[in-house]
């Protein structure tokens, strides 16, 4: 009886195991198909590096390139990480070592809760704040490259501070003594031990967090204006996920424009696998050389 | 001889629960004092409270007189006294560093940049501690590599950086192998000619090879303190008798 149970309890944890990584697959494979028939009619040089965006013959010839998409999609992720991971380390070194555990467990819920709010909200406090704040500042529209990259490093912080306090809060326990036995001031301490210890564990969370920024669509698309535009900090700029989110409901299914939007999915999947694997390898490195 | 460390009338408590209640003692220069008895009596908060440690601690309370070479302990600068006072830990805890990196960090704090001199002190602390033969062609290796005993003395050289006067360490062996056992307590042999060692431990047969002084403490109190070979030869107190004879502990 005991065995029967076993038996049913692993064939269960095989098959949902096997579930998933089937739904993954066919993911891949259902968008590698629907983006290839693409490639029969634009030149794949012309799709990665054409800067005109045209999908509808309205004006002459159609014209399918995503190089400005491309540009800013890697322009506001670059730019939304930088800033978060500014705050973001300032935030967990605080969290892991100033404050006492009773104001930590104030702190966290709070950091915790960005996480849980929609992205429109944030999209639309974007709008309604940002935006305009630009617009007063002087910049045409308001909407822009920068705002969006504001948006998007808030909701990427919870991510961020999440791990690297965890792990700086673990290292902090760990040789605090030591370098409290030795009389070294806490900030001395937390710059030249627990912030380097815990290089490795940042570059984790950066993963986490890079793949958020870059599939991020609707806050980024409601303040950076989505114009086919070489992407400058204060001018307009469109990312790849917010084309697809645009204008995949109007795309004549099975045209060229709807393959192209498949392809251009493609092309955000294979440079988000691109950087997760070179952050990867560059944490494997650290970890081989961890001194 | 003078002591270098005198406490008298010395009480602690965690949040209100008394640890150590009235501590009078006095620390000899250069030798060897054990601090021994049951766990939970208090000897780790008593090391504590001699480099300030404990004073510093939330919700900890710290009473009484506390003296490094005649100076109350509180009106010294938090890091002059923890230069002057070491402390190494029941636990190896090398920083994730290399190993010359572990050596040069509280030097560069307190303002050593020259090169030359850091060299010559990483050096002589390794000397100090035996290492220097087993890890000098590999300086730049991290420190976590190193076998559990070669931290531990890692640690001990790493306290010595810091030039101190007195050196505690909390059951510095509990957690190493008999051949490191052996190595770090000749080691504290050979230190004792030039530094004042204060040792926890639960380890009466260590207390027995190295102490010059013992001090026996029960239910935070101080119940005897004699010099080694006739503490353990003839302990003056009941409790110290029933301590050495294995009834409690």
């Amino acid at each position: 009886m005991r065995k029967w149970i076993d038996r049913i309890w692993s064939a269960a944890v095989v098959l949902l195991t096997a579930l998933a990584v089937l739904a993954l697959a066919f993911v891949i494979y259902f968008i590698v198909r629907e983006a290839l028939p693409t490639f029969r009619e634009v030149p794949l040089r012309d799709f990665l590096f054409g800067s005109r965006w045209m999908p509808i013959d309205y004006t002459g010839s159609t014209s399918f390139g995503i190089f400005h998409f491309i540009l800013g999609t890697l322009y506001v992720s670059a730019l939304a990480m930088l800033l978060a991971l500014a705050v973001s380390l300032g935030a967990s070194l605080f969290l892991s070592c100033a404050v006492g555990a009773r104001t930590r467990q104030i702190l966290y819920p709070f950091i915790d809760l960005l996480a849980g709010i929609p992205s429109v909200v944030y999209g639309f406090v974007g709008l309604m704040v940002l935006v305009k704040l630009f617009l007063k500042a002087g910049v045409h529209t308001g909407s822009c490259v920068l705002a969006a990259a504001i948006v998007l490093a808030v909701m990427l912080l919870p991510y961020l501070v999440s791990s690297c306090s965890e792990t700086m809060l673990k290292v902090k326990c760990r040789y605090e003594g030591a370098a409290d036995a030795l009389g070294i001031d806490r900030w001395h301490f937390a710059a030249t031990v627990v912030l380097p210890a815990s290089f490795r564990s940042i570059l984790l969370s950066m993963i986490l967090a890079i793949g958020r920024a870059m599939g991020e669509t609707m806050a980024v698309m409601m303040v950076m204006g989505n114009a086919n535009l070489f992407p400058t900090l204060l001018g307009k700029g469109e990312t790849i996920a917010s084309v697809i989110a645009l204008e995949m409901g109007t795309a004549v299914a099975g045209s060229t424009h709807y393959h192209a939007l498949y392809a251009a999915g493609l092309v955000l999947m294979l440079m988000l696998f691109l950087i997760n694997s070179a952050i990867g390898l560059l944490r494997r490195r650290f970890l081989r050389e961890e001194v | 001889m003078d002591p270098i460390l005198t406490l008298r009338g010395v009480s602690a408590a965690y949040d209100g629960t008394p640890a150590l209640t009235g501590i009078d003692l006095d620390i000899p220069e250069r030798q060897i004092t054990a601090i021994i008895g049951p766990s939970g009596c208090g000897k780790s908060t008593l090391l504590r409270c001699m480099d300030g440690l404990l004073l510093e601690e939330p919700d900890t309370s710290v009473s009484g007189d506390i003296r490094l070479d005649g100076t109350d302990i509180r009106s010294l600068r938090r890091e002059d006294l923890r230069r002057r006072v070491g402390l190494v830990f029941q636990t190896p805890t090398p920083f994730p560093f290399s190993i010359y990196r572990n050596l040069t960090y509280a030097p560069q704090y307190y303002g050593i940049r020259d090169k030359k001199a850091l060299d010559a002190l990483v050096r002589e602390t390794l000397e100090t501690v035996g290492l220097y033969d087993e890890v000098k062609d590999d300086l730049q290796k991290s420190a976590r590599k190193l076998s559990g005993g070669q931290q531990q003395r890692l640690c001990i050289a790493r306290a010595l950086t810091a030039r101190p006067e007195v050196l505690l360490l909390d059951e510095p062996c509990s957690a190493l192998d008999v051949k490191s056992i052996q190595v770090i307590e000749s080691l504290l042999l050979r230190l004792r000619e030039q530094y004042t060692i204060v040792i926890v431990t639960h380890n009466l047969a260590q207390a027995r090879r190295i102490a010059d002084q013992v001090v026996f403490l029960n239910d935070g109190r101080l119940v005897e303190t004699g010099d080694g070979p006739s503490f353990f030869a003839a302990p003056q107190q009941e409790e110290a008798r029933a301590f050495l004879s294995g009834e409690f502990g």
